[in-house]
């Protein structure tokens, strides 16, 4: 609540108003002792109440110019770290193009090359299964291999 | 007297909030798909050819998995040497 009252109000006015507040701030601290010293019965408490409101002005004119131009320093130092960011991603979406056709292109070669060895084992079918008895042990041993060892 | 000009460089610090967000950067939609488990031989089969055939075809998974893995590493390091520039 802070932080959204600083960003859409406080943050929102020139960093002059604040100097403003200082200087009234100022002022009034400075002319608060001129007050206190008018020979009134009320002057003694309208002199200190001014003193205090001053007082206030001056330090939260203070920090809040202090807070503005951090803030404005700040923003340019956004302004540069956001392009930046900008010229990274499009960086890494180029990168990225270059890497999925590299990888589709890999794919491509490895399935083709697949396709080239099912069709010789196919043409050698013949030569494969005509000498060779299989064992079942074969089978179970080479899916016991193949099994997933571990559970997803 | 003293002390609020004392206090007053200190208020000077002012506040405030950086907004910079950076986005976790995007993987080619290929790499997301898991490597799928390897053929079972059938176990009525009798024929070496079809076994052959089998364990072959499981060598092109293997083949495709390591292209996936190989092109994952690649990927990550580029995208940190792509990150680390920012700094």
């Amino acid at each position: 609540m802070f932080t959204w009252l600083i960003e859409h109000t406080l943050l929102l006015l020139p960093t002059w108003f604040w100097f403003v507040v200082s200087g009234v701030g100022a002022v009034l601290y400075f002319f608060s002792n001129f007050i206190q010293a008018i020979p009134f019965a009320q002057a003694k408490l309208a002199g200190l109440s001014v003193k205090y409101v001053g007082l206030a002005l001056l330090l939260g004119g203070v920090y809040l110019t202090g807070g503005a131009g951090v803030t404005a320093l700040w923003q340019e130092q956004i302004k540069e770290a956001n392009a930046k960011i900008e010229a990274v991603e499009a960086n890494s979406k180029e990168t990225n193009i270059v890497i999925q056709k590299q990888f589709v292109d890999r794919i491509k070669t490895v399935k083709e090359l697949e396709i080239q060895v099912q069709e010789k084992i196919i043409k050698d079918s013949t030569v494969i299964d005509a000498e060779c008895k299989l064992a079942p042990e074969v089978i179970i041993d080479l899916n016991a291999a193949a099994m997933p060892k571990v559970k997803k | 007297m003293k002390i609020t000009i004392f206090l007053l460089p200190l208020f000077l610090a002012g506040c405030l909030t950086t907004p910079v967000i950076e986005k976790f950067p995007e993987v080619p939609a290929e790499l997301l798909v898991a490597c799928p488990d390897l053929k079972l031989i059938d176990p009525g089969t009798t024929k070496l050819s079809e076994v052959i055939g089998i364990v072959a075809e499981n060598y092109g998974q293997y083949q495709e998995c390591q292209i996936k893995v190989d092109t994952w590493i690649e990927w990550y390091n580029n995208q940190k040497k792509i990150f680390n520039s920012i700094k």
